[in-house]
């Protein structure tokens, strides 16, 4: 095989998008299987949103998750408002509410009957809660491991306030009972292989943008700043700047992922908003490379898929969180890149 | 005309680190095209004065006035950006970037993120980053990894980033701290090369690499400036012999 054609990323890429394609049909159009691997392309676009904040500009985000969960959401309200009149109250209103003797559909539900603007939401909600975020983190010059913690906190705020205000979000239970996405004669069915072509495809041309951002010379300043801040900062550079855009970048691949998540998992909840899944992402970033868009996709997958297997498979029923830890702890001692730099490595 | 103009002036700076002036009533003047050193002994308030003008440290009192605007206290990437460039005195370059990704981060254009993403490299960079390199003698080098380079050649890409900025004023912290001979008489090469077209303010121990590049010496001491002069006039003052070597002077040393 040709090596030089081996060190193209965008051949790598299309190479990788391209065997996606054919999953499908070596499952047999399994329902159970083709829903699960959906379920993995999804997180493993959460990952690639880690991998720009993390991976490339430096900023450990140990929240990521809560840009996941709102996009989740949004996507939700929207199908949400469009179920069968039987499932809901008087005037279409949400099932949760009326078992919460909510009598009219609150405000901020309302331009959720619109799937234009719930999907707009999804990904512009997360971009404008990054953009706080970021001024108020990057700009007081907060650096290193209190980013981290901030953005913990911030995640969990939300988690609770979703929690916490039942009536409007549904709480803990999420919001289900779901209607099926439909665009034109299109039904995307969460079981079928129709769902898992529209994610593959989002998926791809998010991955492209996000390597062309990456490629691009605002790709190059944020692993500038991910290695000297200060140099970047007497060339001239904003980095609170570029800090916020590499967040709200991340923010908006996140709020993609948690929409599309929506739809194959059929309803939205807290836990995609909380403190396991966003630990997670981090485990898969470094499990996969986190200075790479693919190493963390495939990272992702990989612990996911593995976990899946494991918990499910009767030997280690009892032991799979075991060798989940087992696993992250070798490639963290023996992997500083991941698999990603493994690769690297070989075909050098 | 132009060439005397000053084109930075210190106004009686303070810099008041809870009590202890690192820099105490600080005057200094710098004209246009002029490479002026800057000496002194340990803790003589070197390094906070060139972080008060690229504005890395914070001024108590005092005006800095650069190109006829007072920058006092801004921001720094604001300085940077009215052309005051500042090499560290521990090299600062982007380790895990290549040394032409590191001068492509570097090059002087748009600053904007959203003029630089999707900007991709063309061929009227490359010449620029050929141009550059070869100046400072990294041509051979552009594919390398950052970290992998000699610590002569890392204060070189970082001299060579500070330059691409075409900056109007440059200061340089120490830039032969840690140099083989061999990669000092490089240096010196290279700033009698910039001289000709930048002002420079190089903060520098070695006195045979200052004698080798500087036209006037200002020599700090305790926070204030206690000589200034060629090279030959420093070296016969009796209040710098007296700074550097105790009261006494060499011979009861």
């Amino acid at each position: 095989m040709n090596k030089k054609l081996f060190k193209n990323t965008y051949v790598l890429y299309g190479i990788v998008c391209f065997l996606l394609f054919f999953v499908p049909l070596i499952l047999k159009d399994d329902p159970f299987y083709i829903n699960k691997s959906s379920t993995y392309i999804c997180l493993g676009l959460l990952a690639v949103s880690l991998s720009i904040s993390w991976g490339y500009t430096g900023i450990l985000n140990l929240g990521n998750a809560v840009f996941f969960g709102l996009g989740s959401y949004c996507m939700a309200m929207s199908l949400k408002l469009k179920t069968d009149a039987v499932h809901t109250g008087s005037g279409g209103l949400p099932d949760f509410m009326v078992w919460n003797n909510v009598e009219k559909l609150p405000w901020f539900w309302e331009p959720f009957h619109s799937l234009t603007f719930g999907i707009m939401a999804g990904i512009f909600v997360p971009v404008l809660l990054a953009i706080i975020l970021g001024f108020f983190i990057f700009r007081g010059r907060i650096a290193g491991v209190y980013v981290a913690i901030i953005t913990l906190a911030v995640m969990i705020v939300v988690y609770l306030l979703i929690m916490d205000q039942q009536r409007f979000t549904g709480g803990f239970n999420g919001i289900t009972d779901l209607f099926v996405l439909r665009m034109g004669d299109l039904e995307f069915d969460a079981y079928g292989s129709s769902s898992y072509y529209l994610i593959l495809l989002v998926m791809t041309v998010v991955l492209f943008i996000s390597l062309l951002i990456t490629k691009s010379r605002a790709g190059l300043i944020f692993q500038a700043i991910r290695d000297d801040e200060n140099r970047v900062r007497f060339l001239g550079y904003s980095v609170g700047t570029y800090k916020t855009a590499a967040m709200c970048v991340s923010a908006a691949i996140a709020g993609i992922a948690g929409m599309l998540y929506t739809i194959v998992m059929e309803f939205a909840s807290p836990t995609f908003l909380a403190v396991p899944l966003s630990l997670s992402i981090v485990i898969w970033c470094a499990v996969g490379g986190r200075q790479s868009l693919m190493g963390s996709f495939l990272g992702a997958i990989i612990v996911t898929a593995g976990q899946g297997f494991l918990s499910e498979s009767e030997t280690f029923l009892h032991t799979w969180t075991l060798v989940m830890g087992l696993v992250f702890i070798l490639s963290v001692l023996f992997l500083p890149k991941g698999l990603a730099g493994a690769f690297d490595k070989l075909t050098k | 005309m132009s060439k005397n103009k000053n084109i930075l002036k210190l106004n009686s700076v303070v810099v008041d680190f809870d009590g202890f002036k690192a820099v105490n009533n600080f005057n200094l003047k710098i004209n246009q095209g002029e490479l002026r050193c800057l000496i002194g002994p340990n803790g003589a308030g070197k390094t906070t004065v060139m972080d008060i003008i690229c504005g890395k440290t914070k001024s108590t009192s005092g005006k800095i006035i650069f190109d006829q605007e007072d920058i006092t206290n801004q921001e720094e990437h604001l300085i940077a950006r009215k052309g005051i460039g500042r090499k560290f005195q521990i090299p600062s370059v982007f380790k895990e970037l290549t040394v032409k990704e590191n001068l492509y981060v570097a090059l002087n254009s748009h600053l904007g993120f959203f003029r630089n993403l999707f900007k991709f490299f063309n061929k009227k960079d490359q010449k620029k980053i050929d141009e550059i390199a070869e100046f400072v003698g990294l041509q051979n080098e552009l594919d390398k990894t950052a970290q992998f380079l000699s610590h002569g050649q890392t204060q070189w890409l970082e001299i060579a980033l500070v330059v691409l900025k075409e900056p109007k004023l440059i200061l340089m912290d120490e830039p032969t701290a840690g140099m083989t001979d061999y990669e000092t008489n490089q240096t010196a090469t290279l700033f009698n090369k910039l001289k000709k077209t930048q002002t420079l303010i190089v903060v520098e121990h070695d006195m045979g690499f200052v004698k080798e590049i500087s036209d006037v010496i200002s020599v700090m001491h305790q926070g204030k400036l206690l000589a200034e002069g060629t090279a030959s006039q420093i070296e016969n003052d009796d209040k710098v012999k007296e700074a550097y070597l105790g009261k006494k002077g060499i011979t009861n040393a």
